[in-house]
C-alpha cells in the first residue's frame, strides 16, 4: 500500500482533473475525508467534489462522523481488494489518479459488490467509533418509561451502536440515490439498484452479528443473563459478500419504475423473490481485459499473474490471451533473527530472487 | 401426623375462589414485569482507546481522553520501551450520548466488566493456546460535582487470566482474527459512583519470555485491541423489583405471624412439618425483605453477596421442606415427626448448599476488597471452584433421586392402602388416611403446576431473548418477557409459600383444644359437628373416583 501521506497529496492533485472523468467514483472522495479533516487549515471539507448536496448537508451536521466514514470506506476497499486478488477485476483504481475507490459506470455485479461492501464498511466503522466514545450523538434506546423518571438511560439502558451506524449509513449514503442531481444524468433503475445493494451490505453486517452472553445470576448461574451482539469483522463480511456476488440476481426496471427479477436462463431453478441480502445487478460485466475509459475498466495490463495456474489468477486467464513478460525480482527480507541480551532483535538481510510474470 | 389442616376443611367453592384469585395475582405479577419494567439488565460496550504514556505509569497520573496521546494503529506503532508499559488502554465509563454525559446511578445495583481481547493471526507474534494474559489495571472513580478529570483511585490490581482463542485452520493467514473467549474483568457490588475510568497496561518481560515462554503475555499473539463490556441492572427494573418486594414483605410477615399464632395456640407441640413450613415462610420473609433500599443512599458493596446468601437460604429450606413433606406422608412409617430420621437425606442439601456457599464466599467475598478478583483465574482457585460446583451438582442430583424415591414410596403406600381397603373398616381411621392422601396430592399437584409454570415462563424468556437477537429488534409481547419472567417467578415463589402457610396451618375448627398428638386422637373428627358433610368437601370429591 502506498503510504498515506503520499496518497493524500496525489489525491488533492488529482481531484480536480479526475472529477470530469470519474463521476461515478464519489466513494473515493469520501475515503479521503479523513485526511482532509486532519489539517485545520483545509477549507470546508463538506464542499469536496463528489458529495451530493444532501450528503454535504449531512456532512456539515455530523462533521465528527466523517473520519469514520472515510476509514470505513478505506477498510471496505481494502477488503474488496483482498477478496478479488488475482481476478481480472480486482477492485483496483486508476493507477494514474491514485483514487481509492473503484469506478463503475455500468450496473454490473462488481458495482453491486462495491456498493454493498462500502456501506457495510461505513456502518461497521461508525459502530466502532460509537464504542470508542468518539461520536457524541450515538443515541440511547427508546425504552418506555414513566414520565417522572428523569433519565431514560438510568431507566432502561442505552441502545445498540450498530443500530446507530446502520441509520447513519442509510441516511448519509442512500440520500445520494434519492436526490435528483441535474449535473448527473439521472437513472432511476441504477439508483434503485444502488440503494438495494447498499441496504444488502448493511443488512448482512447486521444479520451476521453473533450474540455473546454473560451469566451473572446467583453464584454466576444463568438465571440472569445479559447478551450483546458482536459485529462480524470486515473480513467475514467480505467473505459473505463474495458468495453473494457469485449468486447475484439480475433485475430490470419495469414500467412502474420498480425493480423486477429477470428470469435467468442459465440456472435451472427459477427464483421468484430476491432476499433483502441478495445483491442485484442489471448489466452484464465487461471482460475487464482492456483499459476502457468509457466503461470505466482498467484492463489487466501490467498485472502480476501466476504461470501454469488454471484459476482466475493464472496468466492465461488474467492476461486475456495477450501473453506475459517474465522479470526477475529481488526481494530483501529480514531473516535469521536473533535475540540479544538485553532487549534487542538482530536480523540478517536475505535476498530472495523470484520470477514475476506480468501481463502484456 | 398433622391432621385437620385448613385445606381439608375447605369447600370446593372456596378452594376454587382462592385458586382463581391467586391465578389473577400471579398474572398481575407477570404483567407488572411485562409492562412496567424494562429489561433487567443492559450493557455498554467500550472500545478501549490506546494512548502513549512516556512515564510508563510511574508518575501515577491518570490517562484519560483529554490527555491521551492517541496511538491510532497499534500495529504501526514503534514503542520506545521493551516492556510496553508506555501503551495504555483507556476507557471511561459510561459513554456520553447525544452530547449528554451519562452517569451511573445507585439504582444500577451492580456493575460487571467483561473483556474481549482482539487477536490477529500473525506469523511473527504467534498465539499459543491457553496463554496467560497479565493486565495491570487501575480503576478510578469521580464524584458527581468534582472537576472533569479529577480521578480518585478505586483500586489497582494485577490481573491474570487465561486467554482462550480459536481460529479455523483455513483462516490462518495474516489479517484474520481469532475468536477469543471473553474474560471476566471486574465485579462491583454497588454502583455508587457516577463515573469510572480504567487504565490497562499489558507489560511484557522480554527476559522472562526468553527463559520461559509460558510466562505471562509472551504468547498472547498480535493483540490489536481491547473491548470492554460493562453490564448493569437497569434502574427501571430495580425500581419495579424493589417496590414489589416492599409490597410483598408485609403480606408475608402478616401471614407468617398468623401461622405462628395458629401453631402456638395448639395445646400440643408443633409437628415437624408445621415447623418446616414456618421456617420456609421465615426464609421467604428474609428473601423478600427490601434491604436494597439502603444502597440508594449509602455505599453497600456486600449487597450482591447478601442477595446470593438469601436466595441460597431460601432454596435450602425449600428443598428440605419437600423432603420432610414427602417423608411425613409415609403413613406407616413410625419414625416420622423427627428431624433426625432425615439426617441422611438432608445432608445432601446441606453439603450442596455448603459447597456453593464456600464458592460464593470466595468469589464474591474477595471481590468486596478486590473487584478484579476471580476465583477462576488461578489454577488452584478454579480447581476449588470446580470441586465445589461438582460436589453441589452431585449432591443435588442425589437429593432429587432420593426425593423421587420417597414420592414413589408414598404413592405406592397410598395405592396399597387403597387396594387393601383396610382402613375402610374404621370410619375415623379412613378419614384420617384420606386426609393424609389428600394433603399430599394437593401439594404435589400444586408443586408440579408451579414447576411447570416456571419452566414454561423460562422457555418464553429464552424465546423472547432469541427474538431480540434476530435481524430486526422486534418489540413484540415476548421481548419484554425477561423481566416478566423474573417478576412472575418472584410472584410464584411468594404465592407458593403463602398458600402453604394458609392451607397447611392447623384448622382450629377441630383441633384448637386438642391436647394430645393427633395420631392417638381418633375420635375427635366424629365428635365435631362441623364435619358432617353438609357441604361438598373438596377432599371427598377429590378422592371419590379412587375410593369408589
Amino acid at each position: 500500500m502506498i503510504p498515506r501521506r503520499i496518497n493524500w497529496i496525489l489525491i488533492l492533485l488529482n481531484l480536480i482533473q479526475a472529477q470530469s472523468l470519474l463521476d461515478a467514483s464519489w466513494w473515493s472522495t469520501v475515503a479521503q475525508l479523513s485526511t482532509a479533516l486532519a489539517g485545520h487549515n483545509v477549507k470546508p471539507v463538506c464542499e469536496l467534489p463528489g458529495l451530493s448536496p444532501g450528503q454535504a448537508q449531512v456532512c456539515e451536521l455530523f462533521k465528527d462522523h466523517m473520519p469514520a466514514v472515510s476509514i470505513g470506506a478505506q477498510n471496505a476497499i481494502q477488503e474488496c481488494q483482498r477478496q478479488f486478488t488475482g481476478h481480472r477485476w480486482n477492485c483496483s483504481t486508476h493507477y494514474s489518479t491514485g483514487m481509492l475507490g473503484p469506478i463503475h459506470k455500468m450496473a454490473t455485479r462488481e458495482a453491486a459488490f462495491t456498493y454493498a461492501i462500502l456501506s457495510a464498511g461505513v456502518t461497521h466503522e461508525i459502530g466502532r467509533r460509537c464504542k470508542q466514545g468518539l461520536l457524541t450523538s450515538c443515541g440511547c434506546s427508546d425504552e418506555i418509561k414513566p414520565k417522572n423518571v428523569p433519565n431514560d438511560w438510568s431507566w432502561g439502558g442505552c441502545g445498540d451502536n450498530v443500530e446507530y451506524g446502520y441509520k447513519f449509513s442509510r441516511d448519509f449514503i442512500d440520500i445520494r440515490e434519492k436526490e435528483h442531481d441535474p449535473k448527473r444524468n439521472h437513472d432511476n433503475g441504477r439508483s434503485l439498484m444502488n440503494r438495494r445493494n447498499n441496504e444488502a451490505g448493511r443488512k448482512i453486517l447486521k444479520r451476521h452479528r453473533k450474540p455473546k452472553c454473560k451469566c451473572h445470576g446467583v453464584s454466576g448461574a444463568c438465571n440472569m443473563k445479559t447478551c450483546w451482539m458482536q459485529l462480524p469483522s470486515m473480513e467475514q463480511v467480505g467473505k459473505i459478500l463474495r458468495n453473494k456476488y457469485d449468486k447475484a440476481i439480475r433485475v430490470q426496471i419495469n414500467d412502474r419504475g420498480n425493480l423486477q427479477l429477470l428470469a435467468d436462463e442459465t440456472s435451472k431453478e427459477r427464483k421468484t423473490r430476491a432476499l433483502p441480502t441478495d445483491l442485484v445487478f442489471m448489466d452484464d460485466s465487461p471482460d475487464y481485459c482492456r483499459y476502457d475509459r468509457h466503461s470505466g475498466t482498467l484492463g489487466t495490463e501490467g498485472r502480476v499473474c501466476k504461470r501454469g495456474s488454471s484459476g482466475a489468477e493464472g496468466c492465461d486467464s488474467l492476461c486475456c490471451g495477450r501473453g506475459y513478460n517474465t522479470y526477475t525480482q529481488e526481494i530483501k527480507s529480514k531473516c535469521n533473527c536473533k535475540f540479544e541480551w538485553c532487549c534487542k532483535v538482530v536480523c540478517q538481510t536475505c535476498n530472495n530472487v523470484t520470477q514475476v510474470d506480468i501481463c502484456k | 401426623m398433622a391432621g385437620g389442616a385448613v385445606i381439608e376443611n375447605l369447600s370446593n367453592r372456596k378452594l376454587f375462589v382462592i385458586f382463581a384469585a391467586l391465578l389473577v395475582v400471579q398474572i398481575l405479577f407477570f404483567l407488572v414485569g411485562a409492562w412496567f419494567a424494562p429489561s433487567p439488565s443492559s450493557y455498554m460496550e467500550f472500545e478501549m482507546i490506546t494512548c502513549r504514556d512516556e512515564t510508563k505509569g510511574l508518575s501515577g497520573k491518570w490517562i484519560h481522553r483529554d490527555n491521551c496521546q492517541q496511538i491510532p494503529e497499534l500495529s504501526e506503532y514503534t514503542p520506545a520501551s521493551f516492556d510496553l508499559r508506555e501503551i495504555v488502554f483507556v476507557a471511561k465509563m459510561p459513554h456520553a450520548r447525544d452530547g449528554v454525559e451519562l452517569e451511573y446511578s445507585p439504582w444500577f445495583q451492580f456493575l460487571l466488566g467483561v473483556l474481549h481481547v482482539d487477536v490477529e493471526y500473525s506469523e511473527h507474534f504467534r498465539y499459543v493456546a491457553h496463554a496467560p494474559l497479565e493486565l495491570e489495571v487501575r480503576m478510578g472513580y469521580r464524584e458527581k460535582g468534582s472537576e472533569k478529570n479529577d480521578w480518585k483511585e478505586l483500586t489497582t490490581s494485577n490481573v491474570t487470566r487465561i486467554l482462550e482463542c480459536t481460529i479455523p485452520e483455513e483462516d490462518k493467514k495474516a489479517g484474520s482474527t481469532y475468536d477469543c473467549d471473553m474474560l471476566d474483568l471486574f465485579e462491583l457490588g454497588s454502583s455508587s459512583y457516577p463515573f469510572y475510568l480504567i487504565n490497562i497496561r499489558i507489560p511484557i518481560d522480554q527476559q522472562a519470555c526468553q527463559y520461559d515462554p509460558r510466562s505471562s503475555n509472551c504468547q498472547i499473539g498480535k493483540l490489536t485491541g481491547l473491548r470492554l463490556i460493562e453490564i448493569h441492572q437497569n434502574g427501571g427494573f430495580t425500581l419495579v423489583w424493589l417496590w414489589m418486594k416492599t409490597f410483598m414483605t408485609p403480606v408475608v410477615v402478616a401471614c407468617l405471624w398468623w401461622y405462628y399464632n395458629r401453631i402456638n395456640q395448639l395445646a400440643r407441640n408443633p409437628l415437624l412439618l408445621e415447623r418446616a413450613i414456618l421456617y420456609l415462610g421465615l426464609s421467604l420473609a428474609i428473601l423478600d425483605f427490601p434491604i436494597e433500599w439502603i444502597s440508594l443512599t449509602t455505599r453497600v458493596p456486600f449487597l450482591l453477596l447478601l442477595a446470593d446468601l438469601r436466595q441460597g437460604l431460601f432454596y435450602t429450606v425449600l428443598f428440605s421442606f419437600w423432603l420432610i413433606f414427602a417423608g411425613e406422608h409415609l403413613i406407616d412409617d413410625t419414625t416420622r415427626n423427627n428431624i433426625k430420621s432425615y439426617r441422611f437425606n438432608l445432608s445432601f442439601i446441606i453439603i450442596a448448599s455448603g459447597a456453593l456457599l464456600i464458592y460464593d464466599l470466595i468469589e464474591r467475598g474477595v471481590q468486596l476488597y478486590d473487584p478484579f478478583y476471580s476465583v477462576w483465574s488461578s489454577p488452584t482457585g478454579s480447581q476449588i471452584a470446580y470441586v465445589a460446583i461438582f460436589i453441589s451438582a452431585v449432591c443435588t442430583v442425589a437429593y432429587f433421586v432420593f426425593l423421587l424415591f420417597k414420592i414413589v414410596r408414598v404413592w405406592t403406600t397410598i395405592k396399597s392402602k387403597r387396594s387393601a381397603q383396610l382402613y375402610q373398616t374404621n370410619e375415623n381411621r379412613r378419614l384420617k388416611v384420606e386426609g393424609v392422601i389428600y394433603r399430599f396430592k394437593f401439594l404435589m399437584l400444586f408443586t408440579v403446576l408451579c414447576a411447570a409454570f416456571t419452566i414454561i415462563a423460562y422457555f418464553m424468556k429464552q424465546y423472547g431473548e432469541a427474538q431480540l437477537h434476530g435481524d430486526e429488534a422486534r418489540s413484540g409481547f415476548l421481548t419484554g418477557s425477561t423481566s416478566a419472567f423474573f417478576t412472575g417467578a418472584f410472584g410464584m415463589c411468594n404465592i407458593y409459600v403463602l398458600l402453604l402457610l394458609a392451607m397447611y396451618a392447623p384448622s382450629h375448627k377441630h383441633y384448637r383444644g386438642a391436647i394430645q398428638l393427633i395420631d392417638e386422637n381418633d375420635d375427635e373428627i366424629i365428635d365435631d359437628p362441623s364435619n358432617q358433610h353438609t357441604e361438598s368437601n373438596a377432599m371427598t370429591t377429590f378422592l371419590k373416583p379412587s375410593t369408589d
